[in-house]
């Protein structure tokens, strides 16, 4: 006979944080994209887990503008995503990476908080939400706390999460504009092949910008380092300057400093360097329609 | 911990005992014998196990039944290939597959048939872009997609003339 794990299905957060078994290990089911490939993959201790189904708690399910921020229900689809208007006016850095995210027929169901929780350093919606300063909402029975998104991950495939931790939403802070600034961003990755690809190396940019004059940019890479990582000595080299080719130059300089130079079965270490510094070339010329190759 | 779930099948409504983490796939073809639903890799990526689900807010999109726990679809609807054809009347996207030759082995083809209705439900005149973008969690090993393309192509047309005759 086939062994499952527990299963329950409920419909409220009331009801979940009544029912959640505190002698099992929780595994909470939301698009089932990656869990259920760990299910199939026998990777699961199911004698002693629970999964717990989201797909029934419409609570969970939202897109809210408020004063500051716009916030996003964990269990919003990345075609929801993708569509979403108030997304692709304040983070078009968002509405980039959804276009490259797995297949159309995956990301009618892959949620962000699946994506977040797995947290694969080749995640795709990380780098994004880490150039965007986004916070975490997580529960846990009557406790609710709001952490930074590049604290939560501690390794591949780590996070500080307790056993029963539960991402309820994504804050993340609008920008300020000044008269004749706009947000720009971009998500580029590198992979096997064009469609459903596991990224080996990938990008995110975020920034306000007027013309070639960056007032602020924010910098993260993917999947070449055991945690996403984003580049804050780009920012000092390009915030509140007019872009040119010998600073996009230092910007390169910096990324190779920080991908940690280890092979693995994916690819080695030189070739992520060489990738990530033309992905960022590419993006820099996209986003400022200049040509920073040569 | 089997359970009884109760869904709709092709509009017909069906009562499953099973476990609720048991795939849609298997449930489709091993307790329900829809094997028209294909199994390619139970990972996600071929696509050859699409189906539509429609939920309870009647928004409806094509997905992979590989990836989805039977206890998620609870109260949905769900269409297989076998939904599509009225009688001995095949769908005019089924009709415009053969008439332009995008079916070999015809492995992909429900999977492909199904992604290609849940786009023309929802964009009626979609882009070439369009088209590739929809099909691109789809995979044919045999036809290299350009006649699938085309059969897309005059699908939209045939949809498009039967909408139209309708309202006349
Ligand atoms: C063919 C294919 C292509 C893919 N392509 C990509 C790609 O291009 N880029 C990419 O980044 N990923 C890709 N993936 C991986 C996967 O689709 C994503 O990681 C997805 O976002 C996972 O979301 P989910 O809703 O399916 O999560 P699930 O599979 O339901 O859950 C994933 C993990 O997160 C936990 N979890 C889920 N929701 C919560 C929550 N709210 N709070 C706490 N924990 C939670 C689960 O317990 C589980 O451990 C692909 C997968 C497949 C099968
Ligand atoms: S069987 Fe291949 S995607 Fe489901
Ligand atoms: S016709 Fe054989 S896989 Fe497409």
């Amino acid at each position: 006979m086939i062994y499952y794990p527990e299963y329950l299905q409920p419909k409220t957060l009331e009801e979940l944080f009544k029912e959640l078994p505190k002698n099992k290990k929780i595994y909470y089911l939301a698009g089932g994209t990656d869990l259920l490939n760990y299910l199939r993959d026998e990777l699961v201790d199911k004698k002693n887990s629970c999964f717990v189904d989201l797909s029934k708690i419409k609570e969970l399910v939202f897109i809210n503008e408020t004063n500051k921020n716009i916030e996003i229900g964990s269990m919003v689809s990345f075609n929801i995503l993708q569509e979403n208007n108030l997304v692709k006016k304040h983070f078009p850095a968002i509405t980039s990476m959804c276009k490259t995210f797995s297949t159309p027929i995956i990301s009618n169901r892959a949620t962000i908080g699946g994506n977040i929780a797995n947290a694969s350093p080749s995640g795709d919606s990380l780098p994004v939400l880490y150039t965007l300063n986004t916070k975490i909402e997580i529960k846990n029975f009557s406790q609710t706390r709001i952490e930074d998104i590049d604290k939560i991950f501690v390794g591949p495939k780590k996070t500080n999460f307790k056993n029963g931790d539960l991402i309820t939403k994504l804050i993340i802070p609008k920008q300020v504009l000044q008269k004749g600034f706009s947000i720009i961003g971009i998500f580029k990755k590198v992979g096997g092949r064009k469609s459903h690809i596991i990224s080996k190396a990938s990008i995110a940019i975020s920034a306000i910008s007027k013309s070639d004059y960056i007032k602020k940019i924010n910098v993260a890479v993917g999947a070449v380092a055991p945690t996403v990582l984003k580049i804050n000595t780009i920012s000092e080299i390009l915030n509140n300057k007019k872009l040119n080719k010998k600073l996009v130059k230092d910007s390169v300089e910096e990324i190779k400093k920080v991908i940690s130079p280890i092979d693995d079965f994916r690819s080695t270490a030189n070739y992520r360097k060489e990738v990530v510094s033309s992905l960022f070339l590419e993006s820099i010329s996209e986003l400022f329609k200049f040509n920073f190759y040569d | 911990m089997k359970k009884k779930i109760t869904f709709y099948l092709n509009n017909e409504k069906v009562v499953v005992k099973c476990h609720p983490l048991k795939t849609l796939l298997k449930v489709l073809r091993e307790d329900l014998n829809h094997t028209e639903v294909k199994n390619g890799c139970e990972q996600g990526e071929c696509g050859a196990c699409t189906v539509i689900i429609e939920d309870e807010d009647k928004k409806s999109f094509a997905t992979n039944s590989c990836l989805v726990a039977i206890g998620q679809v609870e109260g949905k609807k769900i269409v297989t290939i076998k939904g599509l054809n009225k009688e001995k009347e095949l769908h005019p996207i089924q009709k415009s597959f053969i008439d332009e030759g995008a079916v070999q082995c015809g492995f992909c083809t429900p999977g492909l048939i199904l992604v290609t209705k849940s786009l023309l439900d929802n964009n009626p005149n979609p882009t070439d872009e369009e088209i590739k973008y929809a099909i691109s969690g789809n995979l044919c090993r045999c036809t290299g997609y350009i006649k699938i393309f085309a059969a897309i192509k005059k699908a939209i047309k045939l949809v498009k003339k039967i909408r139209n005759s309708k309202k006349i």
